[in-house]
């Protein structure tokens, strides 16, 4: 079930009237609704991937209990072993196995040789990369001690397949989330209302910004050859927009979402294009993900202690790594290994926790420098995007190579106007915000009740009016 | 709880309010779509027998009726429209004015034959916007379409008021394109536009059976009422032929394997890329002029 979709629109309302007012007395009871229209919400799409989640979180609810009383090292070892194995074992089936068969046939065809490898017609679950993540951080903070695992299997197959964050995200951590389903939940109204606003706003990327620059950006990145550099730009400036509006859009309708049920999600993102350098991008964009790799491979692998060399070994492993679970194709890989080269010399010269605060904290406007510096991100973490979006590697150099030939100084021969239009002003809206947690924040204004009811109900009638063509959310093929 | 439920519902209330009045104001005349009322029109009075062209955007935009009828010497009516209604829908349409002796010549994109394209996309439900009566022959895989495409709907409606309020026009696609038989003629003396983009099989991956299934039926309609139908090919052009040449070998077979009255071949009507105007079913002038000889030959032969 899309979130942009009448069907969403329908169950939302239904799940909560049953959650608030029919099972509203009992936790268990909630807990089993939760679950249920979780699974509805995910069979929506196809329900038989349904028993990959039942198996994965049955699996992860065993370890988690076997765990809890066993002192033996090793058995330790082994139970987390298979919650590792099944894990990413579902995950390198279905998302990975082609692309490690038809990397094999060719690194074997450079010696001469041509192994008869089976390729299978493998459909990808949606959401897989995220719910098998985020229920082997439960075996692994388990194992580690960090947190006690639960005997409540509906409390723990909710927190698993979690509907408002099931397919795309944030990837949240049993630490976080699961205890909130141990809680009694009372309604919250403030809550509630702030998460309407974060739907409503989530819904506007999403919609307005995101599937109105799809078109373009699909036009110009299947037919790039055809296009100027200058045209090519725009290309990639509208990508970087799309990807945004539609995984932050993502986002905030989850995290909203989640609200109106009580249950607090942690943030994905946080401005990120108001980076004033790219570890500062990298703070503010797909937190959960970059936390996840952090906390469980970076420091693990010893983090930024050790030598030098060690230093350089773990960021280009965190990057590559967080590259390829994006998707089965060079180009990730591709993308990540851009984003280690950008970030490991601020790195080295220890200046990768520079800025922490909010850029321009308390001003209207940034300084001159600010600007240029958030430009200056903007501009290489879009180089990155062009490896991320191309279809290949070879694709991206040439889309490279022709974006900067001396055509880019030619007016571009793709110029939407209201979308760029509309484009700035959602970035003004979201400069004035950036120390919110989503930009329809608005209470701080004390906007007299009408003026709100108006601006709400002006940007559903946008949203109805000036919206894209429904397109799926880009990081449900992750 | 009482308070955010009375909000949220208050809020629904007024936006349900305005959608409800958005579907209901008159839609814009000068559309497109809005030429379905004069098509429905021509076949209410004109007599039969007549010829009936039957189909997809292919029609509009790539027929000279006048010409047919010159040549023939029969009446034409080009109820040729927009494919993403569903062939369901435009021959559900047509259905009642069949009358005796009235000769039926069926042009349909090759996306008809394909997922659930038989029974209507957007376009279906805007259409529905100037003939809201037609609802009551929709059956139910029609109305999930519409179900669908509501959002979509109401985004058409809301950009289709604001184009009446700035008073713009449509271009070629607006009302005032056609002429009197149904044949679009606004496009005529424009330059033609790139087509090398496009692609007449875009997503079409599963054949419907059920899109051939109901058109049997239909000719079996047809033919009670003492008419008759037969199947044609909409024009496409050379390099999209190649593309998708084991498809359109496939739909041949089954038009073939089900003994439909076939007066032409796919291949017929295959044309060089330049004879096309905007999109790949679309033809200019010249393609139009070269395709309407051919469907006159087919016709004769049929006459003979």
């Amino acid at each position: 079930m899309l979130f942009n979709s009448i069907e969403f629109a329908i169950f939302l309302p239904i799940v909560f009237l049953f959650y608030w007012f029919i099972v509203n007395k009992n936790l268990k009871h909630q807990n089993l609704l939760l679950l249920i229209a979780s699974y509805i919400f995910y069979g929506w799409w196809d329900w038989r991937f349904l028993s990959l989640i039942i198996f994965s979180s049955a699996i992860d609810y065993w370890v988690g209990v076997s765990l809890k009383d066993q002192q033996d090292k090793t058995k330790r070892k082994l139970l987390l072993l298979t919650s590792i194995f099944v894990n990413i074992g579902f995950l390198g089936f279905f998302k990975y196995f082609n692309f490690f068969a038809e990397n094999f046939v060719t690194a074997f065809t450079i010696f001469g040789k041509h192994p008869d490898v089976i390729s299978l017609k493998i459909i990808l679950p949606v959401g897989i990369s995220f719910y098998t993540f985020q229920t082997l951080s439960y075996s692994i903070d388990v194992y580690r001690r960090k947190f006690t695992p639960t005997k409540d299997i509906i409390a723990f197959f909710a927190f698993v397949s979690f509907f408002p964050q099931l397919v795309a995200g944030p990837i949240e951590r049993a630490t976080n989330l699961l205890p909130q389903f141990y809680k009694k939940r009372n309604f919250e109204y403030d809550k509630a209302v702030d998460g309407m606003r974060q739907i409503l706003w989530g819904l506007f990327k999403k919609i307005v910004i995101a599937d109105n620059c799809a078109p373009y950006v699909n036009d110009i990145f299947s037919n790039y050859s055809d296009y100027s550099g200058s045209t090519l730009l725009i290309g990639v400036i509208l990508f970087a927009f799309q990807i945004y509006g539609d995984f932050s859009g993502y986002s905030d309708i989850a995290i909203g979402t989640a609200r109106l049920f009580c249950f607090n999600l942690m943030r994905n993102f946080a401005y990120p294009y108001f980076s004033r350098d790219i570890a500062e991008f990298w703070r503010r964009w797909h937190i959960s993900l970059s936390s996840w790799f952090r906390d469980y491979v970076y420091i693990p692998l010893g983090g930024s202690r050790g030598g030098t060399w060690s230093k350089i070994r773990n960021t280009f492993i965190i990057f590559l790594v967080s590259g390829f679970w994006h998707g089965a194709n060079w180009t990730f890989i591709a993308w990540g290994f851009i984003n280690a080269c950008y970030f490991l010399p601020l790195m080295l010269i220890k200046q990768n926790r520079k800025y922490l605060d909010n850029v321009a904290e308390g001003k209207i406007l940034p300084s001159i420098k600010e600007f240029f510096q958030m430009g200056l991100t903007f501009f290489i973490t879009c180089i990155a995007w062009v490896f991320f979006r191309s279809e290949s590697i070879g694709n991206a150099f040439h889309y490279l190579k022709i974006m900067f030939s001396t055509s880019l100084l030619t007016i571009p021969s793709i110029l939407p106007k209201k979308l760029i239009l509309s484009i700035i002003l959602f970035v003004m809206i979201e400069w004035v915000q950036r120390d919110k947690q989503h930009a329809l924040q608005i209470e701080s204004f004390k906007l007299p009740e009408a003026i709100r009811w108006g601006l709400y109900y002006a940007l559903i009638i946008i949203i109805f009016t000036f919206g894209g063509t429904q397109q799926e959310f880009i990081y449900f093929q992750f | 709880m009482r308070k955010f439920i009375l909000k949220t519902f208050s809020m629904l209330v007024l936006i349900c309010t305005t959608l409800i009045i958005i579907v209901l104001i008159p839609p814009n005349e000068n559309l497109y779509l809005a030429e379905i009322k004069e098509k429905t029109e021509l076949l209410n009075s004109i007599k039969s027998p007549r010829i009936i062209l039957a189909g997809g955007s292919n029609l509009a935009f790539g027929i000279d009726s006048k010409k047919i009828e010159f040549e023939i010497g029969l009446p034409v009516i080009n109820m040729g429209l927009h494919a993403g209604t569903g062939l369901k829908f435009f021959l559900d349409n047509i259905k009642p004015y069949i009358g005796k002796d009235d000769i039926l010549i069926i042009s349909l994109e090759y996306s008809q034959f394909y997922n659930n394209n038989i029974y209507g996309g957007g376009p279906l439900i805007e259409v529905l916007n100037f003939v809201p009566e037609e609802i009551n022959n929709l059956n139910v895989k029609q109305l999930k379409a519409i179900f669908k495409y509501f959002f979509e709907f109401i985004k058409w409606k809301n950009m289709s008021i604001i184009k009446e309020i700035l008073n713009r026009e449509g271009g070629v696609y607006s009302k005032g394109s056609f002429n009197k038989y149904g044949d679009v003629i606004a496009h005529l003396n424009l330059e033609s536009q790139d087509i090398s983009k496009e692609s007449i099989l875009n997503n079409c991956d599963k054949i419907n059976y059920e899109s051939f299934k109901y058109l049997n039926n239909f000719f079996k309609y047809v033919e009670n009422n003492g008419a008759k139908a037969y199947v044609s090919f909409p024009c496409i052009p050379q390099t999209q032929y190649m593309k998708s040449l084991n498809k359109i070998e496939e739909i041949y077979e089954i038009f073939q394997e089900n003994s439909f009255n076939l007066i032409s071949t796919p291949n017929q009507y295959v044309f060089p890329d330049n004879f096309f105007f905007n999109t790949v079913y679309h033809l200019t002038q010249k393609g139009r002029n070269i395709r309407t000889e051919i469907i006159i030959n087919d016709i004769k032969k049929i006459l003979k």
